[in-house]
């Protein structure tokens, strides 16, 4: 059967799929333990009974009984002929069906992970799969069902092993956790796309938690499923009762869901673990010969994805920021860093775009004296690990995008194809192989044409050529092919013409490179806000643009509202909305208290130095504002509006800025010392970074802190307190084995009648535990460190 | 006992709300400006690829459960009620450790050194999360792979320190795990470094089967999981 014929017959009617096999051959007999493979093999009728079993309940496709039969399961079973072994099961699978069902040759994971998490290097496991492939295609099987998937990048391997082995088609099936995603996080939309666009003529779920989850999974894929869909999930969840597993849902149950999923949108049902041939002709019952739902028409979106992350870019969505900086053009830092193989600035400057917003990374690694295509691949190994965000391959080499495209765990858009004929004949095929969108640039090979009705030309014949290749225009973004105005004045409304074309007639996702525009230019930013702007109006639907300028950013966000494409403005008011800053109400309108406050420790010496201009006394700056600030922000922090890391935040502002005043002080305007506190984890225990917060916070309370780190043994911390003539000893511990030394510091401290309180905090300790070693206070948290060690100060200073 | 098996690099989805929890973060009551916020985040993502993930696992038979031990094959005995009663049903287990890795450690030390705790903080909660999402990851991949051989793992895990299973059973499952071949180090008092270490045990149910040994060996050694 050829792809085409099977996508049609997959959507002609529901079809019904077998149910689970490993369950029912145990029931047969196949005892726990043993290679089901092997087993089977040794016990061929138990196999044509079953899904004999399975045909005649209604599955018009069985599965052949190979889950574990690729290289590297087989290899632990101590098997070494893969090919044999799933040539001769497929072979069985083929008796079994006749003529009356087709045989899927199975394909599920390998057990092993592939790099960067395990040893095996993608094309390692595209191998592992070809040899299972080819002994199944030898055994007769009509398709292949690649099953049971947990990681995209598995999946991804065994469908290029499919369709480099041959054409018959290919059902991709992943299945996911209870919290919807794989174990890799990857979300079934994401699967979705990654792998329709890879060619999967079928894709869907199976095995997961049982229907009713599956369920809402399918109802969020049919929209951008260009594929026929698949549901085989488990009878529930698995449970031992009594020795045996049982699964927690009976036939009856299970076939309730048939109808939700023919309405949902599935074209392909059967049952995984804990079904049997009683659930499958429960659903044949209910969806034999139903005609399911067709391929939703969600034209006009073009969608991508990395391994972890769907980006729709639509005519209805926001416009697209596809961030440029990770392009080594006019940046020596990032050239060099790239010549050194080093990858630190790449993900440096993926990160700060993602922050600023960019949806899609464009990389670049077009760098001379270097390997372009192993740079590439390189960034994009690293990127895809690094960030969820999608990437844009930026190169015109053929082969570092077939490299680069041929790792990416995703489907990535390709920048770019234009009319060129080494671009159509060599990079076109590639895009298409891996399922690639990309960015259709309107030039040829006579250059740039001056008039946007050449460059429509351009478009129209370029998308004929790609359309032999099965791309859609939902597949492509049409470059604006905006110019420099500094050499061409009329370039930007030639763009301008191109892109309305697009939107009102053409019917395509567009895109322009910005800062073009405005190369040659003074304050380039002003052009490229303006033009961006007007590109919105035309009806741009994505912009590759530095997300780091605000202005653009601020033109971005405003176009998408005033153009309807941020629905009633909720992006902008969340973005630029004063009331929803957060801050909490109450505070003092002045900059030196508000910098404390909100942790803010950069500006926080700014601020004193304009408040120290202006003629405020240092002392009045710490008594007025700094002491009340931190003050306030402890409340916040006590009553639960502020948290750990904003009281931290407001203690760093509090410490530079006593810093900055120190020298500016007179003595005795300082803040006061309210005591002297050694602070210590004990011997034993490494962890201090409580113990550092604790120190950190009794400082800018008005505490002489005598840090002695971690570890620190019984002698060394009572001698630091006698030599300072110290208030407090105040002790940290983490673990139940560490806690035990308190106990003997306390108990010494008593002992010898020495004058020091005894304050114990950390993770193991508890109220009780301070109470039953006698210790004077406990603090659970740093600010109640601070309250304890007021208390106990003040206690000492009056019994003096 | 079948032999120690490790993963490496694992990018094991966290939930970032749990880092706040974990930071004090009230849902009904804490207020943070969208700069904050930020900042926070962009720590987290810092710390998340700073965060090397490695797994270690390695599966087990039990021989026998009482009512205050646990004895795995080989004779290994963990003397421990709560965890004897949390194995009761389970014929085999899986011990597994994970670490974020010393570039993680090194770098919030620096970070506190340099007088950054609030940065260091966010480091230090997000790498004992992830850490801790590394072990969800690791019992997700099993699960699956037991569960196509009729085989349960239990939803939950049991780690030295808990209840009245005493962390110097860390040392036990150092060993059986052969941490010390993968870099990772114990201290005389059972912790582990890099800090962000975590080890643990959780329960493998099977149905009866013939292949059990009568002494409780390993229940299933040519699974290749």
């Amino acid at each position: 059967m050829i792809k085409k014929e099977f996508r049609e017959w997959a959507l002609e009617q529901i079809r019904v799929l077998d149910g689970a096999t490993g369950t029912q051959l145990q029931k047969a007999g196949m005892p726990v333990g043993v290679c089901p493979e092997i087993w089977v093999l040794q016990n061929p009728e138990v196999i044509i009974k079953i899904q004999k079993e399975y045909i005649e309940s209604g599955s018009d496709i069985i599965y052949t009984c190979t889950f574990g039969g690729n290289g590297l399961k087989l290899k632990e079973a101590g098997v070494e002929d893969v090919y044999s072994v799933n040539r001769e099961l497929a072979a069985l699978s083929k008796k079994a069906a006749g003529s009356r069902a087709f045989v899927a040759g199975d394909i599920a994971p390998t057990g092993q992970l592939m790099e960067p998490f395990g040893v095996y290097t993608f094309e390692d496991i595209v191998d592992v799969y070809k040899e299972q492939v080819k002994g199944l295609l030898d055994g007769g099987v009509d398709l292949f069902v690649i099953e049971t998937m947990m990681d995209i990048q598995e999946a991804r391997a065994a469908l290029l092993a499919v369709k480099e082995t041959c054409d018959l088609p290919v059902m991709a099936s992943m299945t996911f956790e209870r919290g919807g995603h794989t174990i890799n996080g990857t979300d079934p939309l994401t699967a979705l796309v990654t792998l329709q666009s890879l060619g999967a003529d079928v894709v869907g779920c199976n095995c997961s938690t049982g229907p009713e989850q599956m369920l809402e999974i399918i109802k969020k894929l049919k929209p951008f499923a260009k594929v026929p869909l698949i549901a085989k999930p488990n009878a529930g969840m698995p449970k031992l009762v009594n020795g045996v597993t049982v699964f927690d849902m009976g036939d009856d149950e299970f076939a309730g869901f048939v109808e939700p999923f023919i309405e949902a949108g599935v074209n392909l049902i059967g049952g995984c673990c804990g079904t049997s041939p009683a659930y499958i002709k429960k659903i044949s019952k209910i969806a034999k010969g139903r005609k399911g739902k067709g391929i939703a028409d969600k034209g006009g979106v073009l969608v991508l994805s990395s391994s972890r992350k769907t980006v729709a870019i639509g005519k209805e969505l926001p416009i697209c920021v596809i961030g440029e900086r990770i392009n080594p053009t006019g940046k020596k830092k990032l050239r060099d860093e790239l010549r050194k193989g080093s990858m630190d600035l790449v993900t440096e400057y993926a990160m700060d775009q993602v922050d600023e917003g960019a949806k899609i990374l464009d990389v670049n690694a077009g760098v001379s004296d270097i390997d372009e295509a192993a740079v590439l691949t390189e960034i994009t190994k690293t990127l895809s690990t690094m960030v969820q965000t999608p990437l844009c391959l930026d190169s015109s080499s053929p082969k570092a995008l077939e490299q680069a495209l041929r790792i990416y765990p995703g489907r990535a858009l390709i920048n770019s194809i234009s009319g060129e004929k080494v671009k159509l004949d060599k990079i076109l095929p590639v895009a298409a192989k891996y399922g690639a969108a990309f960015i259709l640039l309107p030039l040829d090979d006579n250059g740039v044409p001056e008039t946007a009705e050449e460059r429509i030309e351009i478009v129209k014949k370029v998308y004929e050529i790609a359309k032999e290749y099965g791309y859609t225009k939902d597949d492509i973004l049409v470059d604006g092919m905006l110019m420099t105005v500094a050499s061409n004045q009329k370039s930007s409304l030639e763009a301008l013409k191109v892109i309305k074309w697009c939107d009102q007639e053409f019917n395509a996702n567009t895109v322009i490179g910005l800062s073009n525009i405005s190369f040659g230019l003074p304050e380039r930013t002003w052009i490229n806000a303006a033009f961006l702007a007007m590109a919105a109006s035309c009806g741009l639907t994505s912009a590759i643009m530095n997300p780091g300028v605000d202005v653009l950013m601020n033109v971005k966000r405003a176009s998408d509202a005033l153009t309807l494409k941020d629905k009633n403005c909720i992006a902008y008011i969340k973005t630029y909305s004063v009331n929803n800053n957060g801050k909490p109400a109450g505070k003092l309108k002045n900059p030196v208290y508000n910098a404390v406050v909100d942790g803010n420790r950069e500006d926080v010496v700014s601020c004193i130095k304009v408040a120290l201009k202006e003629g405020t006394p240092p002392a009045e700056l710490v008594d007025n504002y700094l002491i009340p600030a931190i003050t306030y922000v402890g409340e916040l922090y006590q009553k639960g509006k502020y948290f750990l890391p904003q009281l931290i935040q407001s203690a760093e502002a509090m410490k530079s800025a006593m810093a900055f005043l120190r020298p500016y002080l007179e003595t005795g305007s300082a803040v006061p010392r309210k005591g002297k506190i050694i602070l210590a984890t004990v011997k034993g225990d490494i962890h201090d970074i409580g113990k550092n917060i604790v120190g950190l916070i009794l400082k800018n309370y008005g505490f002489e802190v005598f840090d002695l780190g971690k570890d620190v043994p019984c002698d060394v911390i009572i001698n630091k307190a006698k030599e300072v003539n110290a208030d407090i000893i105040a002790l940290s511990a983490l673990m139940t084995t560490t806690m035990e030394e308190m106990r003997i510091m306390a108990g010494y401290v008593k002992n010898e009648n020495l004058p020091f309180k005894i304050m114990v905090g950390g993770a193991a300790v508890d109220q009780n535990f301070a109470v039953e070693i006698g210790a004077d206070a406990y603090a659970a948290d740093a600010y109640t460190a601070v309250k304890e060690a007021e208390r106990l100060t003040d206690y000492y200073s009056d019994t003096q | 006992m079948k032999e120690v098996k490790l993963f490496r690099h694992i990018r094991a989805p966290y939930t970032k709300s749990m880092i706040y929890t974990r930071l004090g973060y009230l849902k009904t009551s804490t207020f943070i400006n969208r700069e904050q916020a930020k900042q926070i985040d962009r720590w987290i993502a810092e710390a998340e690829i700073i965060c090397d993930i490695m797994l270690v696992y390695r599966l087990i038979g039990i021989e026998s459960v009482c009512s205050g031990s646990v004895r795995f094959s080989g004779g290994i005995i963990f003397n421990s009620g709560a965890l004897a009663e949390f194995l009761k049903d389970s014929r085999e287990a899986v011990l597994m450790a994970s670490t974020a890795g010393a570039a993680i450690d090194n770098e919030i030390n620096s970070l506190q050194n340099s007088g950054e705790m609030a940065k260091a903080l966010v480091y230090d909660a997000a790498a004992s999360v992830i850490a801790d999402a590394g072990l969800d990851w690791l019992m997700a991949y099993l699960r699956r792979l037991l569960m196509q051989t009729g085989k349960i793992l239990a939803n939950k895990r049991f780690s030295p320190g808990y209840a009245d299973l005493e962390l110097y059973n860390q040392s036990v499952l150092y060993d059986l795990l052969e941490l010390d071949k993968w870099g990772i180090q114990i201290t005389p008092k059972y912790m582990l470094i890099p800090r962000k270490s975590v080890t643990a045990i959780a329960g493998i149910n099977a149905p009866y089967n013939e292949n059990r040994r009568e002494n409780g060996g390993d229940v299933n050694d040519k699974e290749g999981i």
